[in-house]
């Protein structure tokens, strides 16, 4: 149901149809174009007051309201998609966790970390250890000396 | 001139905070009964007097975005 009056369109919205966070998420789209007021029953039926931002006439009204309903609906199927996924998104993010979990384990059954990390920097493949005048003026200095 | 909030969609931070953004703009008196949070500005800036009610319940539901 929707009335017009005073540059201002009220839609009443089953609460059933729209839940509370898809109106919310609608009217957030609309804040830069309308003036936005919210009421009724969040279980029941809720009233959304949209009023243009300049003087609209009857048409514009209605199509703001149109394009209102339409972003409800996209709303409300996003709301129902990420309510039907939330098990699986929770799931994908468990797993995520538990492999890095799963990983560490295996680097302690292996060896303690302490012991791996010991190992490694003795290595030293990139040379990090070694003095920036050897890596360097080694060649220079052998090469002034040749001079 | 009061703006009636509905407590079921609005709430009192909220409000508050939107008054404090607000506040060099117009007096605001706030009073609360069990489903609404009343509003009143008064000596609003005259330039602004036709929108400041509009563009603060913007304000407040912009600033709800936050609770949901």
């Amino acid at each position: 149901m929707t009335v017009i009056k005073n540059n201002k369109i009220i839609l009443s919205l089953n609460s059933k149809l729209y839940p509370l966070e898809a109106v919310l998420g609608a009217a957030y789209v609309f804040l830069d174009r309308a003036y936005i007021y919210l009421d009724g029953d969040p279980e029941k039926e809720i009233s959304v007051h949209l009023k243009g931002k300049r003087e609209l006439t009857k048409k514009e009204l209605e199509d703001l309201a149109n394009e209102f309903w339409n972003e409800l609906l996209n709303y409300s199927l996003r709301y129902q998609i990420s309510k039907n996924n939330k098990k699986i998104r929770e799931y994908i993010v468990g797993a995520a966790l538990l492999g890095t979990e799963a990983l560490l384990g295996e680097e302690a059954s292996s060896g303690s970390s302490e012991e791996i990390l010991e190992e490694d920097w003795k290595k030293d493949p990139l040379g990090i250890g070694i003095p920036w005048e050897e890596k360097y003026l080694k060649g220079k200095s052998q090469k002034n000396e040749q001079k | 001139m009061t703006l009636n909030f509905n407590k079921k969609f609005y709430n009192l931070k909220t409000i508050e905070k939107a008054i404090k953004a607000y506040r060099r703009l117009a007096d605001f008196k706030v009073e609360e009964n069990k489903n609404r949070i009343k509003v009143r500005i008064r000596n609003m800036d005259k330039e602004i007097k036709k929108i400041l009610s509009d563009e603060f319940c913007n304000y407040v539901l912009a600033e709800m975005k936050k609770f949901f």
